[in-house]
């Protein structure tokens, strides 16, 4: 079976408790507290595995403790040619812990692997878990003005409907930033609210001039309370629903993850026709979104003339995601056990004349970007992800592959329809933004090109299976999903009476923050919001806007024709009848 | 009656200027496949802005209230000294109108932009006084060799005796060395107009408008009319010297400059539109240096005697 | 005129004698100085035209005849008037060196050094001159000394070093001059009949000599040394007139020389670097009081450029260019000396009040010092050339120099006059950067570090009068610059009697005011005609993205410079470093920058000196014997020589 070669070799080094097998590629082993750090370096980097997630989760009404697992992608270093293992040999291995909820604390793996450091400075505020050595210990999800001592994902510990006092903007405690020591530089904040910074997100660069010394940033501005939100609350059906409102832009790629976390967990296989729409539709995604940031990484330099051009074709995805989905996202389709709408003969030979539309077009702009010298300087050598730093942080998505390294999860772990569709994976070397840029391009023409095979191989089934099932609590499971920013990984462990015990999500751009500070390093101020862009920011396009009076707290909702009648012809304003 | 008329260049221009703003914006959007706004649609800006109310920093002293007018009237006096309603048959106004007075002015312009800038204590606005100064150091030698050539080669810095030197053909393009400057000027005096792609002082994404993002209200209704009227006088400052082309009457001259430096203007689009800006550390330092090499061209040309 | 010198050592004697009573001395010391001086002001200021001859009573080693001509006139006038305003400022000033000099020591210094640039100006014959141009950089070095800060004894050695060498030059040149000329008095220095080669060395030792103590580059590295650290009084005299004396007597020496054109060239040349440096240096500094000295470097280019079109004129006999060239000069001389001087008066207001130089420690200043930091922005807008005040009316006229030797044929002198513009026009652009820098760091925005001006406040009446007659002149002659140049037209005529003056062709700065006051009422009319919203202004943090604002956020003097040093680190060689350690640690980041000129130049020959002074270390270790033995071989060398020369 898969994965036991691991398992062996770690045994060999390491004392192993337990191993339980959850799907024919993911196995979990657990370990002592203190081989941890030792156990996750060795299939780390001696192995070959990249880290793919980490849970950690309050088992302490199931055996007393608290748990940590390390999930890793085996799939190989792949630092130079063959440093990559088999592709039959390819999966998750997780190292599970337990913490005894006396001592609270842990050793900290982030010394030997750079990749922790966020989920473990997020274990400590959702948990209280304590990594010891761990050489950053600020606050990461919870805003400042948290409450101390109140960790908000043990069981015990609050009531979802809580809400702790806020404190007045000009109150908040001040954030601890690393601030390089030295005279004489100046803290340019980048966000939350910036021009070019679509999601709110403070970004601390410290500048000598216009060159940037260091960089630091407080994210989480947007943190929902979402896995929190799911526990013990949510059914499966309603769960779906809540991961595709994670993002605004891969929210589908979040949908399937996550459904697909309970279907492997209970090993449903879903219809073939469902699978094959859902790959459509999450490379849908991947086009609007790719669309999206190669736009964005123009417009953010100042070339507004390209963005509007890129964006015009944009527009045709979003028609294309109507044929196939009924909305002009992608949203609200998916369900336990396949889909929720079907699509016609006709629609489909639709769609295929919008895709040769979106080729032709994309090429056409893409060329005349190519073309223009001043835009390539703009983008080459700016923001360069060293190869290796790229390894250590485990970058994910078309960031990663900016830097020369193949790793996809399409391709690395091939899911659903993907098993039968044949496409090349976009590797470019060089890690700036253009490489980045251009990674998105290749991918772009790559979707197109499975899409179409989609279509030409579409099956004769049904969408949807019976969705009578039963969960078995306590079993958990992986599902990942190569989302246009790249790997979405979703964690869910089953709770009784349908419902979920522990929702974990990890978007992509999660593992990609971590490693930015390398890439502001040696750049300008002009660059930041580049690099920044480059990771691919995202924002959801709102249909409908509510207009408040603050004065007489009264309100009134306009449809999206409305305001378009009042913004181009200035005639009957909204605020004269609010209620 | 001299003053008459230099009050009405002034003030045509002003009410002039954003109807060309307005349609180089429209026909921007064109190019973008947009509709766009109206072309009357800066009018309704600086109208808006006026009506507004205004916040201020509290780190801001007294010269953050004064430089919107200051930065009018440098801009203002700038333009006025463009010799354009009035000739060396004004002997007040031309002692005036002198190239080195237009330099300075622009100097001042560019000290109360940095000045203020410092005053509000905002990260962007010290960022972008910052800027302004060091693309003075790039643009001002450039534009100054340029002079030279003109100057030297005419004997005087009096811009009224220039303008009529060249309109009457004794000194003009027949010598190389004015003709080779009269490119490098252009391209400095675009790069002081502050537009794309050079427009790294103000630049939107980066510095959220810099210096500008700390005014509001009637203060940056101000300054929006001081740096459109600024765009005219540098423009200007081109075609006073390099496209001289006045009538006998004050009025007629002042509606053919008003229309060429409106089209230069416009046509600005061709540049502005198209490309991502510079940044100041590798675009603007390696166009610059072929501005200053082609205006060197021209010097050499002149030293030589050609 | 006697009376004035007299009265100056008496006040200076008085002082010293009062040692034991410092206050009162020090009343008397600066009081007196201000007022001999107002009165010695008014004095040079009537007599301008006249030429005034004195001898002193009794027989030292050569009769010493005091002689004043216009020039002299001119250049007392200069000294007196400034040393006017800084006595007046001083008053008040010097008690904040209460504690750390004997004012009573203070004061006869002061009254001295006013004496003996006084005395240089007028000295007529070779030794009296050099006897007093020596004594003037001691008293000055002595100056310096008050303020015994952290390296005050090394930097004076650097400075005293620096005039060593000048002097050095200086006696030869002079010496040489006076063989020429057989006589040690300057009248018998007219008409020298010496060849090209001798009067290009005579000239090039001068220049060496004068331009060392004028802070010409390369020698301006004494300048922040010595500058940094003398009590603001003390910086703004030698800033503002010692470095003046040292032109004048550039002007007066070297017009005793046949002219020739290159004597122009070489001039701009050196101008042009002067100029460009020592704004670049000026620029980056992060300590004011380094910057404002610097950008006397700057400055005495900008009068290099001048003279530099004076002697080009000469040297071509072309008068007009000459005319104009010295008119430039002198000029330029007039508005820096008051300028300077007053920034660097100001500069000890900052000083006093904070406590600090650093620059990236200040701002927000205005809100405690709203005076001193409005007399500093005139005082930084005149610094820049800008319009309509006193710097831009002289640079416009040394513009209008250059254009006019620009005009001439000549592959030379077009180049060369093309490269003087080309200097002046950077250092504009650089001069901007810097003083808008200064200015905005030290007194706008908010406090980069609180503590600095936790406890400042304005300083008294008495200190800002002296600041604001200063500022007052800025403007004045700025605005009555054609009057200005009229009365130095007549001072010039005296040096090159073959000519006539017009100012036709000149700006007119009234002219320029007017319209600027034209132009201000336009806005006003459009907000009043648009009825714009004039409700109250609503008082918020600035801006920073919607994140809660942090006073590091505001930019400082080194990070405002950063893109500059970049473009220009190819003559700063500006190094930066950022440290990491592991990957989650914070940088730390270092950043030098090198005045490239004392790496190259200075530390070497330093070093080497240090070298041979450890060496001859060795022959001097206090035994007689060893003495003795000395003494035998220096009267054997003697009869060596003896023998085969004589």
């Amino acid at each position: 079976m898969k994965c036991d070669r691991f398992i062996e070799a770690l045994g060999a080094k390491i004392k192993i408790l337990e191993v339980t097998r959850q799907c024919e590629d993911q196995v979990t082993a657990l370990v002592e507290v203190n081989d941890l750090p030792e156990a996750v370096r060795f299939l780390y980097y001696d192995m070959g595995g990249y880290l793919s997630t980490m849970i950690a989760n309050d088992e302490r009404s199931i055996n007393k403790h608290y748990a940590l697992y390390y999930a890793l992608s085996m799939e190989g270093g792949k630092m130079f040619a063959g440093d990559e293992i088999a592709q039959d040999e390819k999966c998750f291995v997780t190292i599970k812990v337990l913490i005894s909820p006396d001592s609270l604390t842990y050793p900290s793996v982030t010394p030997l692997v750079p990749a922790c450091v966020w989920y473990e400075r997020e274990a400590y505020d959702m948990f209280g878990l304590v990594a010891e050595g761990l050489p950053d210990k600020r606050r990461l999800v919870l805003s400042d003005d948290w409450p101390d001592n109140l960790f908000p994902l043990r069981k015990d510990a609050m009531d979802y409907r809580y809400r702790p006092d806020m404190k007045e903007h000009y109150n908040e405690p001040e954030y601890e930033f690393l601030r390089p020591e030295g005279s004489g530089i100046i803290d340019v904040p980048l966000g939350p609210l910036h021009v070019t910074a679509d999601e709110p997100g403070h970004f601390r660069l410290f500048c000598d001039g216009d060159t940037i010394v260091d960089a630091d940033y407080r994210l989480f501005y947007q943190h929902r309370g979402m896995e929190k939100l799911a526990e013990n609350r949510m059914n499966y059906d309603q769960m779906g629903y809540l991961a595709e409102r994670v993002c605004g832009i891969c929210g589908y790629a979040h949908a399937i993850a996550c459904i697909e976390a309970a279907e492997k967990a209970i090993n449903l296989e879903i219809p073939a026709r469902a699978q094959a729409i859902r790959i459509i539709c999450s490379e849908i995604e991947r086009l609007h979104s790719h669309l999206l940031n190669i736009g964005l990484a123009c417009e953010v330099t100042g070339n507004y003339n390209a963005f509007m051009h890129i964006f015009r074709i944009r527009e045709y995805s979003m028609k294309l995601a109507e044929l196939v989905t009924g909305g002009r996202k992608t949203y609200g389709n998916v369900v336990m056990g396949g889909l929720r709408r079907d699509m016609t003969g006709h629609e489909i030979k639709e769609s295929l004349r919008i895709l040769k539309i979106i080729e032709t077009q994309a090429d056409e702009v893409w060329d005349a970007v190519m073309d223009d010298p001043r835009q390539m300087k703009r983008w080459k050598g700016v923001g360069i992800l060293d190869k290796q730093v790229a390894r250590d942080f485990s970058a994910v998505g078309p960031n990663i592959r900016g830097s020369g390294i193949k790793r996809d999860t399409r391709y690395d772990h091939p899911y659903d329809f993907f098993k039968q569709i044949e496409f090349n994976v976009a590797v470019v070397e060089g890690g700036d933004v253009f490489a980045r840029e251009m990674v998105r391009y290749m991918e772009l023409k790559s979707s197109v090109s499975i899409i179409r095979q989609c279509f030409e191989l579409m099956p004769q089934t049904a969408i949807i299976i019976d969705p009578t099932f039963h969960v078995k609590p306590e079993d958990f499971a992986l599902a990942y999903v190569e989302a246009p920013r790249g790997e979405n990984v979703h964690w869910i462990m089953q709770g009784s009476a349908q419902k979920v015990f522990r929702w974990r999500c990890r978007a992509a751009t999660y593992n990609n923050w971590p490693s930015l500070r390398f890439q502001f390093r040696g750049n300008t101020i002009a660059d930041a919001a580049l690099i920044v862009c480059s990771l691919d920011p995202c924002y959801s396009c709102t249909e409908r806007i509510t207009v408040v009076d603050i004065k007489s707290k009264k309100s009134k909702i306009l449809t999206n024709k409305d305001l378009k009648e009042f913004s181009k012809t200035l005639k009957n304003s909204p605020m004269k009848d609010l209620r | 009656m001299d003053f008459f008329y230099l009050l009405l260049q002034l003030v045509s221009a002003i009410l002039v200027a954003p109807l060309f703003d307005g349609i180089s914006r429209k026909l921007r959007a064109k190019f973008q496949s947009r509709i766009g706004p109206s072309v009357f649609q800066t009018y309704y800006d600086i109208y808006k802005l006026l009506k507004r109310g205004r916040t201020k920093s509290h780190s801001t002293s007294y010269i953050y209230q004064i430089s919107p007018y200051l930065m009018f009237i440098t801009a203002a006096a700038m333009f006025c000294a463009l010799p354009i309603t009035y000739s060396t048959h004004s002997v007040i106004l031309s002692q005036f109108s002198d190239i080195f007075v237009l330099l300075y002015l622009g100097a001042l312009f560019r000290f109360i932009f940095i000045v203020a800038g410092i005053d509000t204590a905002n990260p962007f606005a010290g960022v972008s006084a910052s800027r302004e100064g060091t693309i003075g150091f790039y643009t001002e030698e450039v534009a100054v060799i340029c002079l030279i050539v003109v100057m030297m080669g005419t004997g005087s810095s009096n811009l009224p005796f220039i303008t009529s030197l060249v309109q009457e053909g004794t000194y003009g393009y027949a010598i190389p060395s004015f003709s080779i400057a009269s490119t490098a000027f252009l391209w400095v005096m675009y790069v002081e107009t502050g537009r794309k792609p050079y427009d790294l002082a103000e630049a939107e994404q980066e510095l959220q408008e810099g210096v500008l993002g700390e005014f509001c209200g009637k203060d940056f209704a101000i300054i929006d009319v001081a740096i459109l009227l600024k765009q005219f006088a540098v423009l200007g400052f081109f075609l006073v010297i390099f496209m001289p082309w006045r009538f006998e009457h004050p009025l007629l001259s002042l509606i053919v400059f008003l229309a060429e430096v409106g089209f230069l203007y416009v046509m600005g689009v061709f540049i502005d539109n198209f490309g991502p800006r510079f940044t100041i550390n590798k675009g603007m330092k390696r166009t610059m240096l072929f501005a200053l090499s082609v205006s060197c061209a021209s010097l050499v040309l002149y030293i030589m005697g050609i | 005129m006697q009376t004035i010198y007299t009265l100056f050592l008496l006040t200076s004697l008085l002082s010293i004698l009062l040692y034991k009573k410092p206050l009162l001395a020090q009343k008397l010391g600066f009081g007196l100085a201000c007022v001999i001086s107002l009165y010695a002001a008014i004095f040079f200021f009537s007599n301008l035209k006249e030429t005034l001859i004195w001898e002193l009573p009794g027989n030292f080693i050569s009769a010493p005849v005091f002689r004043l001509d216009s020039l002299g006139m001119l250049f007392s006038f200069l000294v007196s008037l400034i040393a006017f305003a800084v006595s007046l400022y001083s008053f008040e000033y010097v008690k904040f060196y209460e504690k750390k000099a004997n004012l009573a020591v203070f004061a006869s210094l002061f009254n001295a050094f006013i004496l003996s640039m006084l005395l240089v100006i007028a000295s007529d014959n070779v030794f009296s001159f050099m006897l007093l141009w020596e004594l003037m950089t001691l008293i000055s070095a002595l100056l310096i000394l008050i303020n015994d800060g952290k390296g005050a004894a090394k930097n004076v050695m650097i400075y005293l070093g620096i005039a060593q060498i000048g002097a050095f030059c200086l006696m030869v040149a002079l010496l040489i001059m006076a063989s020429f000329a057989g006589g040690f008095e300057f009248s018998a220095f007219d008409e020298l009949n010496i060849g090209f080669g001798m009067s290009m060395t005579l000239f090039s030792l001068l220049l060496i000599g004068f331009g060392s103590k004028a802070g010409m580059f390369p020698f301006h590295v004494w300048l922040p040394l010595a500058y940094c650290q003398s009590p603001s009084n003390a910086s703004a005299l030698m800033s503002g007139v010692m470095i003046k004396v040292a032109l004048f007597a550039f002007i007066k020496f070297s017009l005793f020389l046949p002219q020739f054109v290159q004597f122009g060239y070489i001039l701009l040349f050196f101008g042009a670097l002067s100029c460009v440096f020592g704004i670049i240096y000026a620029l980056i500094s992060n300590d004011y009081k380094a910057s404002i000295a610097y950008s006397s470097c700057e400055n005495v280019g900008i009068i290099f450029l001048g003279l530099g079109g004076a002697f080009y004129g000469l040297g071509t006999n072309s008068p007009m260019i000459a005319l104009l060239g010295f008119i430039a000069a002198l000029f330029h001389i007039l508005n820096h000396a008051i300028f300077k001087s007053l920034l660097f008066m100001l500069s000890g207001n900052v000083y006093t009040a904070t406590k600090t130089r650093d620059m990236d420690a200040l701002g927000g200043l205005h809100k405690k010092m709203p005076i001193t930091s409005i007399i500093f922005f005139i005082a930084a807008l005149s610094i820049c050339a800008l319009p309509p005040l006193n710097g831009f009316a002289s640079e416009w006229v040394i513009y209008k120099t250059m254009v006019t030797g620009g005009i001439e044929e000549g592959v030379v002198s077009r180049f060369f006059f093309a490269l003087a513009i080309i200097a002046l026009s950077i250092t504009g652009a650089m001069a901007i950067m810097a003083f808008s820098k200064i200015y905005g760091a030290i007194f706008l925005g908010i406090a980069r570090d609180t503590k600095s001006i936790e406890e400042a406040k304005e300083v008294s009446f008495m200190m800002l009068l002296p600041l604001g007659l200063l500022a007052s002149f800025c403007v004045g002659i700025g605005i009555f610059m054609n009057d200005v140049v009229g009365i130095l037209s007549k001072i010039v005529l005296t040096l090159i009697p073959q000519t006539n003056v017009s100012t036709y062709g000149f700006i007119s700065m009234p002219i320029i005011l007017m319209v600027m006051f034209l132009c201000a009422i336009l806005p006003f009319v459009f907000l009043y005609l648009l009825k714009a919203n004039n409700k109250e202004v609503r008082i918020t943090d600035p801006w920073a993205c919607g994140f809660l604002y942090n006073k590091s956020m505001q930019i400082g003097s080194n990070a405002f410079t950063g893109d500059i040093r970049k473009a220009l680190s190819f003559i700063l060689k500006y190094e930066s470093e950022i440290k990491l350690d592991g990957y989650f640690s914070k940088a730390v980041y270092t950043h030098k920058t090198h005045d490239f000129f004392w790496d190259k130049l200075y530390e070497p020959v330093i070093h080497s000196i240090m070298l041979i002074a450890d060496k001859i270390g060795i022959f001097q270790n206090g035994r007689t014997n060893l003495y003795a033995g000395y003494i035998l071989i220096y009267l054997c060398l003697i009869l060596i020589f003896g023998y085969y020369y004589i």
